[in-house]
């Protein structure tokens, strides 16, 4: 792994940026328990729509250490603010709080920033007057743990079925592929529809969650087997995989050890450029009202709360951050599969 | 004396460029040789020794990271290393022709062997039914019957396909026919169809020809001349006869004894010590002092002068210390 | 002396659809005896690659018996296979396509170390097969880019060497190297041999190199063996007319090669088209492998 990264650093400089970046971004989503202000369903009533309220270093001239400004409401009806420069709320770090666990597992009451009776919305709020921020760190879970999983997904499915199928023909490659192909043909654009219409809509956001991702798995898998299949067949016929079994390896053996991992050039490459679809194909479904419910956040579903409101839209852009940070992890997620084609390709080692 | 050959090799270095910064890497250190009309020279030489590099600059068609930095070559008496990119293409085909190891890789699988030939006559003031007349000759000349005119590549034999590149090649009656390694991926039997037709034509059409090869003892069964390559030079030109015989240079004498028809079965071939240097990593002096059984002191510390003896030019101190002109005979 | 390899009527069709049929191999039968260098010659099409493979039991021949020490391979099935695979090996044309490119180079050669021996004993094999074929054991963590042409050669000889075989079907092993290289790569076949006591089958195109290492050798035309024998009565004495084209065009002498162009059906001997002396009968009839001297064989009616 670490010779992988640093000949990624070596070849490609943006996919060495992108790594990081995405690192940065999962820890984000991991931590988010810690970094968040405040809870995703959090609502400050009097403050819906808030524009965002960042912190400042310099006041009447002098530098003091970071403080936000009291927040005055101005016409609560048509969501105006000001900054009420009397009031001054200094930004402490690892403030004591409400007292809840990281990711379920490890208990703190500390958060890694807050004000005391300050409000410190960076991105704003909504139209609930739910933090923005908070929101969006507790939707990266969502959205970056999607992509994710479903990728893998895929990427089991996809090798062991097209391994199989391609290593050895005859029936069971018909049957294999006859079966993928009627996969293929379903409209799974409406099959999602209709299964999501289906389920009884109190369903645990954990249970749509799993569901989303099967769904996006399942349109996955069946592409790429088709591909690794035909990789294979033509991987089977090169002169160190005959010579492997004339040394007499087992077929197991010969298709781990010198068929797939041959496709691997191809397919993680595939596989990082294929979870931005992922990601975006669990925002689809969140715009449509068929994705994680609400009060959860996801990058999707609170996208789509900006998108139908055009009073909103114009009046609080601060709500289409979410988009930003998918438009983010989507370009780094292409950077890097660019630089992990090139560090793949086993003449560069 | 010039305007006898038909190709004046002189000086010629060429260098692959390095990435960032730095000079080049040599590639061709020096290479000077010379073909008379209707005379056929084989470049002799293992992977590594440069000849097909040599074979590439003589047609203008180094790659884009590899660059002449210095000689002449003089087709005809032109210079083409001083002409420019267009004077180059009409000289290209006119005055010399090239065909290459894969011919199946040379012809263009969607057009019919004949258009292709048609496509290669640069001769413009003449209607298109001349120039299929023109293509069907070609066709015979080369032993082909004229239905080949519409088949496509894929439908040929490796011969067959070998024979529409020579006709290609010779179509705009060039004086000039370079040959890299034409036979390597053909059956022997195909093979020695395409050299007897080879003979045959530079006969008829009184033909030079360069041809490159790492056989020895096939460049031996019919050219005139030979010059073996070794790390980027010629280390020796000679009759081809002569050389087989008496070879001069240590690295020739060693290359004829690893052929196995020279040995009964259960001898050991006596192979040539160490293996091929890369380019950049060349050892001081002589490129094969590492491996020569007669390296004596001062060829670890230069390089050998081209050294005439009796009708032969060789690179090495054995024949002597003095820098002789490097011209051909 | 004692036949190792014992292949009767042995034949591989392949379908390509639309009634046209390939005869890769063409009812063979061959003897190979144990402690010999079986040369075996032919030009492209000739089938001389697929007889390795079948032998090897990569490809499953359609007709026909094969006995390893009179083993019959071809009935036998599963692991009883597996375990005889490792008494005999393969070594391919393509140094660059014989060895995987993500595998280093001391996995690939530990693969076929047999089981039951701890990781550490294995990797002191791996050294000792490298050595002997010429790989300094400090380069074994390369991968096979790292390598020249004859040195991933010699990789693939490891290889082959690691399940301690008796047999080793060599396709073109030195078809790809340059001439000084080749000569290395001959004289570690030969060392080997004598060393491990192998028995071979060297396939070649070029017939200067099966002259020169071979015992015996056979003649292969569009999947027929046509002619075999010691290899001195095959190149000094050839009966078939395809024999000895072949021999006159690696030496440089003018074939004597038909110049009428023949028509062929589907029955006759293959080599009609070409044959300089052919007759009448030689269009009708297939001619058999009959004996023309000890132990030399031809298929060829011109030897009645």
């Amino acid at each position: 792994m670490k010779v992988f990264i640093r000949r990624l650093k070596q070849r490609n400089r943006v996919a060495f940026i992108s790594l990081w970046i995405l690192v940065f971004l999962y820890c984000l989503a991991i931590l988010a328990d810690f970094i968040a202000p405040y809870p995703y369903d959090l609502q400050h009533r009097d403050y819906a729509l808030c524009p965002p309220v960042l912190p400042h270093i310099f006041h009447n001239g002098r530098i003091r250490r970071p403080f936000v400004y009291g927040v005055e409401v101005v016409n609560p009806a048509f969501k105006e603010y000001r900054e009420d420069t009397s009031r001054i709320y200094p930004v402490r770090f690892f403030v004591k709080g409400q007292e809840r666990k990281i990711l379920g597992l490890i208990k703190t009451d500390r958060y890694l920033f807050g004000t005391d009776n300050g409000k410190i919305f960076l991105f704003g709020t909504d139209n609930h007057g739910r933090d923005v921020f908070s929101r969006v760190l507790y939707g990266a879970r969502i959205s970056l743990s999607i992509g994710v999983i479903g990728v893998t997904v895929s990427f089991i499915l996809g090798l062991f079925i097209g391994g199989v199928s391609g290593y050895f023909g005859g029936r069971v490659d018909t049957f294999l592929m006859r079966t993928v192909e009627i996969i293929m043909m379903f409209p799974f654009f409406y099959l999602m529809l209709a299964l999501r219409a289906v389920f009884p809509p109190n369903l645990s956001s954990v249970q749509v969650y799993l569901l989303i991702v099967v769904i996006l798995s399942l349109i996955g898998w069946a592409s790429l087997a088709r591909i690794i299949r035909g990789m294979v067949l033509s991987i089977k016929e090169e002169e160190y995989v005959m010579a492997a079994r004339a040394l007499g390896l087992s077929s197991i053996r010969i298709i781990t050890r010198h068929i797939l991992p041959n496709t691997f050039s191809y397919t993680i490459t595939a596989l990082t450029l294929s979870v931005p679809d992922y990601i975006l194909g669990e925002s689809a479904l969140s715009l449509l009202g068929l994705g994680i419910q609400e009060p959860y956040p996801s990058w999707g579903n609170m996208l789509s709360v900006a998108v139908g409101n055009l009073r909103i839209l114009t009046g609080a852009p601060w709500m289409l951050i979410p988009g930003f940070f998918i438009f983010l992890t989507v370009l780094t997620f292409n950077f890097l599969g660019d630089g992990v084609r090139d560090v793949m390709d086993p003449k560069n080692w | 004396m010039t305007m006898e050959y038909i190709l004046d090799v002189r000086g010629l270095k060429v260098v692959l460029k390095k990435e960032i910064y730095g000079a080049g890497i040599e590639i061709l250190r020096g290479v000077e040789f010379t073909i008379r009309k209707k005379e056929s020279l084989a470049l002799v030489g293992e992977s590594g020794s440069g000849k097909t590099l040599t074979a590439m600059s003589i047609m203008g068609l180094l790659p884009e990271n590899i660059s002449l930095i210095e000689g002449e070559i003089l087709l005809c008496g032109t210079d083409i290393v001083k002409i420019s990119q267009q004077e180059l293409r009409y000289l290209r085909g006119v005055k010399a022709g090239m065909i290459f190891q894969e011919p199946s890789s040379y012809l263009n699988p969607v057009f019919t062997a004949g258009s292709q030939i048609l496509e290669a006559i640069k001769a413009r003031d003449i209607s298109k039914e001349e120039k299929k007349d023109i293509c069907v000759k070609m066709l015979k000349d080369v032993g082909l019957k004229e239905d080949i005119y519409y088949r496509y590549p894929h439908q040929l034999s490796g011969g067959q396909q070998q024979r529409v590149m020579i006709a290609m090649a010779l179509i705009n009656s060039p004086s000039l026919l370079i040959a890299d390694e034409p036979t390597t991926a053909l059956d022997v039997t195909t093979a020695s169809g395409i050299i007897e037709l080879l003979k045959v034509l530079k006969e008829r059409y009184g033909l030079s020809l360069l041809f490159i090869t790492h056989d020895i003892s096939l460049a031996a069964g019919f050219v005139d001349r030979i010059a073996v390559m070794y790390a980027g030079q010629i280390v020796e030109i000679s009759d081809a006869k002569k050389i087989m015989e008496t070879p001069l240079h240590p690295y020739t004498e060693k290359l004829i004894a690893c052929l196995p028809e020279r040995y009964r079965s259960g001898e050991r071939i006596k192979a040539i010590e160490g293996s091929v240097p890369d380019f950049g990593k060349l050892p001081g002096g002589c490129a094969f002092h590492p491996r020569c059984p007669y390296v004596m002191d001062i060829c670890r510390r230069s390089e050998p002068p081209t050294i005439r003896k009796g009708g032969t030019l060789v690179r090495c101190f054995r024949y002597g210390n003095n820098v002789e002109t490097n011209r051909g005979e | 002396m004692e036949i190792m390899w014992k292949l009767i009527e042995v034949s591989k069709r392949y379908h390509l659809g639309k009634g046209r049929d390939v005869l890769a191999l063409d009812r063979i039968d061959m003897k190979i005896y144990r402690g010999e260098t079986f040369g075996v010659i032919g030009e492209s099409g000739s089938g001389k690659t697929t007889l390795g493979k079948v032998m090897m039991g990569l490809i499953e021949p359609t007709e026909g018996k094969i006995y390893f020490r009179d083993k019959c391979l071809t009935d036998l099935k599963g692991s009883e296979l597996l375990n005889l695979r490792k008494e005999f090996q393969i070594i391919f044309q393509d140094p660059y396509r014989s060895l995987n490119p993500r595998m280093r180079v001391a996995d690939t050669v530990m693969e076929g170390i047999r089981e039951g021996i701890d990781r550490a004993e294995k990797k002191e094999r791996v050294k000792e097969l490298l050595q002997m074929t010429g790989i300094e054991p400090e380069r074994m963590y390369n991968y096979p880019h790292q390598f020249s042409g004859g040195e991933r050669q010699r990789i693939s000889i490891a290889r082959a060497l690691s399940t301690t075989p008796s047999f080793i079907v060599c396709d073109e092993p030195t078809s790809n190297l340059d001439l000084s290289v080749q000569a290395k790569i001959l004289n570690l076949f030969m060392e080997l041999k004598e060393r491990f006591h192998l028995t071979y089958m060297f396939i070649s195109h070029n017939i200067k190199v099966v002259n020169f290492i071979a015992d015996r050798v056979a003649v292969m035309y569009k999947g027929r063996i046509v002619e075999y024998g010691r290899k001195e009565d095959v190149m000094k004495n050839p009966v078939h007319p395809y024999t000895d084209i072949l021999i006159s065009s690696s030496f440089f002498k003018k074939a004597d090669v038909s110049e009428i162009e023949r028509l062929q059906g589907r029955q006759g001997c293959l080599f009609f088209p070409l044959c300089p002396c052919a007759k009448d009968r030689c269009y009708t009839e297939i001619p058999e492998l009959e004996e023309v001297g000890k132990g030399h064989f031809a298929a060829c009616f011109k030897a009645e």
